[in-house]
């Protein structure tokens, strides 16, 4: 089979899938009117922002997924010996075209959603959708590079930080509202999906406030996304060091 | 002959074991999508409706079997033919005096059977003591579930084998395997229970064989649907069509390679 | 002050011991043992700039610990190194811009994409202008003859081609230090020459410093001027690749082809290491007993119709070594 053709089965396979994720919601919502007073197109919203943002987190970051492989190849001594900062020669090696489809599955789903819940394009709003996707852009990085630092220690990938990042993405598609309260404080403070997500996104739709946090601490979501990467990059400074004092 | 196949049975056990990190941060996984697809089937019941057979705490147990038993009964693909298959690895396993097909199998249920140790049991255990797993309405029930769970994976695991042989004939199946492992995860019931699709759905779901893998094993355990042995035969219709298109798909495989070389 | 310094160096792993067996692996589960193992274990050197140094010994010895430790992907346990007058663990980056490396089973090259795409991002990661890099391929696809296949993605290259790729990538930003790391395993008879002249020119014309890491002794006799033994983290040769030769007498082999053989007596401090049929081998200390002298010996009492004299093996000599170090 010739490579364009593999090319297309590839594409729609993917587009398969995300309407397997559109069927999901949209059957779940033929059988239950509401997810704890979230409609459906307010769930195909959360749905579009997180798939978007992880599509572009994985354009940056993806390669970091198989920093075990890149150990265990020796191909990290190949980085080391260059007078680079591994990140900075490592990432964009994650560039693949075909990431762009589940980009442009997100983008769709949020433009349809948007469209049916008649959202204002005001200057709030867009920058409240902007604060929950760009904070959400970088935690989920933050999340790949988590899981490539945990690699300098782990010879076998740790799927710990894949539960926060896939189960992160999936769980970011309902409301914060339905989980128990450990896992809200887990969200909301610890791996700030949650919060990046909930408070921008409840301002947006008008929805009951969590906690009663106050308003403005929807905007707080940049520097928090920020400060959790921050967290993580010692992490993986610390790692290499590991990896340095122990060899592979 | 049935020895050959116990002994990679065992081999494939030893050899998961052997992943000890992975083990426990897989189970941290498996553990995490548990309390979460619970709290959604939670959330979403607003009194004590019943919905396609299920009421709140029926629904949420469904969530709690389905990842107790989504390691056992595998519906993400990549089980290794593939690759097998490319590598001349099957060749080399043609020259022994076993099926492929029943190789395959032997080892993929050497691991279903570490999982059932080693997430299935430690996340039923879990699952009984935060109270969202009830413990079976009939204890006579109990074999008929094992049986049932048994050939929901052969169902399944023949499932991948299938799309896997493809690679007898195609250089690149990354879009097979995106494609088949959507349908899989869809019509399995995992992602969204099969009770909770639209009437049209449900039946055309019946006549696939999905929903035997991983739904069915379910709704034996929870006492729903219909009745257990019209399932389970079902289940082993499933069983042996799936394997006989497996054995089918494999020799025309073999007869490719053999013909064309690797 | 020597370029490349090292002093009391050491190394320690702490290596994870697994038993076979049921039990075991599932007890591995749970828990798991370490014991300390010295990889290096001790060594101390100094190499001049433009030195062509041959660092050898058995598997395991400790010789790819010793070369991360230099290059700077390893942290030493003690011990100081010093390269080009800086740390290579502690200025990491600051070290990589002075060194080149080439690892002999590895490429860093980009395995889908032809050489010289690879060079100009390497051009990029290096810092270096443009116009320098351009002309520096150019000059190295001429010495490495790279023309035919510049432009072809590595994985379609031969193992000598891929190699000389291989040189030209590790030699583009113009490093002070080369490390190499079985530069010629694989290698045909004519890829080898060809590689080993290019060494030879660099090492003469730029004075680059070339440590070699390899078990092929052709290598080591045609272009290392020393050599350093290591085994078992430790040092047991340090010296010209002339005293090596000499370090066990200064042992050299008469190969003689009589006519007709007759008995005679040997000469003291000279032995028969082999004869087939008329051609014998004769191996003698050349301090002890000169060449000269025993050709008259042996021409008293036969005639020959040829004769060739040879230096001792290096392998030979290295095999003494290792010999030597297990029975002490």
């Amino acid at each position: 089979m010739s490579y364009q053709k593999s090319y297309i089965l590839e594409l729609l396979g993917y587009f398969v899938v995300t309407g397997i994720d559109f069927a999901a919601i949209y059957f779940l919502f033929e059988s239950f009117p509401a997810v704890k007073g979230w409609s459906l197109w307010e769930i195909v919203y959360l749905y579009g922002l997180g798939s978007s943002a992880l599509a572009i987190a994985q354009l940056s970051g993806e390669v970091l997924e198989d920093m075990s492989l890149i150990i265990r190849n020796g191909e990290f001594d190949q980085v080391l010996i260059k007078p680079i900062s591994p990140l900075l020669f490592l990432m964009p090696q994650s560039f693949r075209l075909d990431r762009f489809a589940r980009l442009a599955q997100g983008v769709l789903a949020s433009g349809f959603s948007f469209y049916y819940l008649n959202i204002i394009f005001s200057w709030t709003n867009v920058a409240l959708f902007l604060c929950s996707f760009f904070s959400l852009i970088i935690i989920f990085i933050s999340l790949f590079l988590a899981n490539a630092a945990t690699s300098f220690w782990t010879i076998q990938s740790s799927e710990v930080f894949n539960a926060f990042t896939y189960g992160g993405v999936e769980m970011s598609k309902f409301p914060l509202t339905i989980y128990k309260r450990w896992m809200q404080v887990l969200f909301l403070f610890f791996i700030p999906i949650g919060f990046v997500i909930f408070f921008p996104t409840s301002i947006l739709f008008e929805k009951e406030n969590l906690l009663n946090f106050p308003k403005f601490s929807a905007f707080l979501s940049p520097f928090i996304a920020i400060a959790f990467f921050g967290v993580i990059w010692v992490y993986w400074r610390v790692g290499i060091r590991h990896y340095q004092s122990t060899g592979s | 002959m049935l020895s050959i196949y116990l002994a990679f049975l065992e081999v494939s056990f030893k050899r998961q074991i052997t992943y000890r990190i992975a083990n426990w941060a897989g189970l941290f996984t498996n553990a995490f999508f548990l309390f979460f697809k619970v709290a959604l089937f939670e959330a979403i019941y607003v009194g004590n409706e019943v919905v396609g057979g299920l009421n709140s705490t029926s629904a949420m147990a469904y969530a709690g079997l389905a990842q107790v038993l989504v390691m056992v009964i595998p519906q993400w693909g990549n089980i290794g033919v593939g690759e097998e298959i490319r590598s001349g690895q099957v060749a080399i396993d043609m020259c022994r005096p076993v099926n492929y097909y029943f190789l395959t199998m032997s080892k993929r249920l050497g691991i279903s059977l570490y999982y059932v140790l080693m997430r299935a049991m430690p996340l039923a255990a879990l699952g009984i003591f935060v109270g969202i797993l009830i413990p079976f309405k009939n204890l006579a029930h109990i074999p008929l579930f094992i049986i049932s769970v048994v050939m929901g994976s052969w169902i399944a695991n023949s499932y991948h084998f299938l799309v896997e042989t493809s690679a007898f004939w195609i250089e690149n199946a990354r879009g097979l395997k995106t494609l088949s492992t959507g349908i899989i995860y869809f019509l399995s019931g995992i992602i969204l229970p099969i009770n909770f699709f639209p009437v049209w759905a449900q039946n055309i779901s019946r006549f696939l064989p999905f929903e035997y893998t991983i739904n069915v094993p379910i709704q034996i355990y929870l006492g729903t649907g219909s009745n257990i042995f019209e399932l389970m035969f079902f289940q082993l219709i499933w069983c042996l069509v799936m394997s006989a298109q497996c054995i089918w798909v494999l020799s025309k495989g073999e007869n490719q390679l053999t013909v064309h070389g690797g | 002050m020597p370029l490349i310094r090292v002093e009391n160096l050491k190394k320690e792993f702490r290596v994870h011991k697994t038993s076979g067996g049921m039990m075991n692996s599932v007890k591995g589960l749970f828990f798991s043992r370490g014991e300390v193992v010295n990889a290096v274990d001790d060594i101390s050197f100094g190499i001049e700039k433009g030195e062509f140094v041959g660092y050898l010994g058995p598997n395991g010895a400790g010789k790819s610990t010793s070369i991360k430790m230099l290059t700077g992907i390893l942290v030493p346990t003690s011990g100081d190194i010093v390269v080009g007058g800086i740390t290579p663990y502690r200025d990491r980056k600051l070290n990589s811009k002075n060194i080149g490396v080439v690892f002999g089973q590895r490429t860093q090259l980009w395995w889908d994409l032809p050489p010289i795409d690879s060079y100009k991002l390497l051009g990029k990661i290096y810092r270096r202008p443009s116009k320098e890099i351009q002309l520096k391929i150019e000059f190295l696809t001429e010495l490495l003859e790279l023309q035919e296949f510049i432009k072809s993605p590595v994985r379609k290259l031969s193992l000598g081609q891929k190699m000389r790729c291989e040189l030209a990538a590790a030699l583009l930003h113009s490093p002070e230090i080369l490390y190499l790391d079985e530069p010629t395993i694989g290698l045909d008879v004519v890829a080898k020459d060809s590689i080993r002249a290019f060494l030879t020119r660099l090492n003469e014309t730029e004075k680059t410093t070339i440590i070699l890491t390899t078990h092929d002794m052709g290598d080591v006799e045609k272009l290392c001027k020393r050599v350093i033994v290591i085994d078992s983290g430790k040092i047991i040769h340090d010296s010209s690749i002339e005293r090596l030769r000499n370090r066990f007498g200064n042992h050299r082999v008469l190969e003689v082809e009589y006519d007709e053989f007759s008995e005679f007596s040997l000469p003291e401090n000279v032995t028969t290491v082999k004869n087939i049929g008329n051609r014998f081998f004769y191996q003698f200390d050349s301090d002890k007993i000169k060449a000269p002298e025993l050709i008259k010996r042996i021409l008293e009492h036969n005639s020959i119709s040829d004769l060739s004299l040879v230096d001792v093996d290096i392998e030979e000599v290295i095999r003494k070594i290792y010999h030597e170090k297990r029975t002490v």
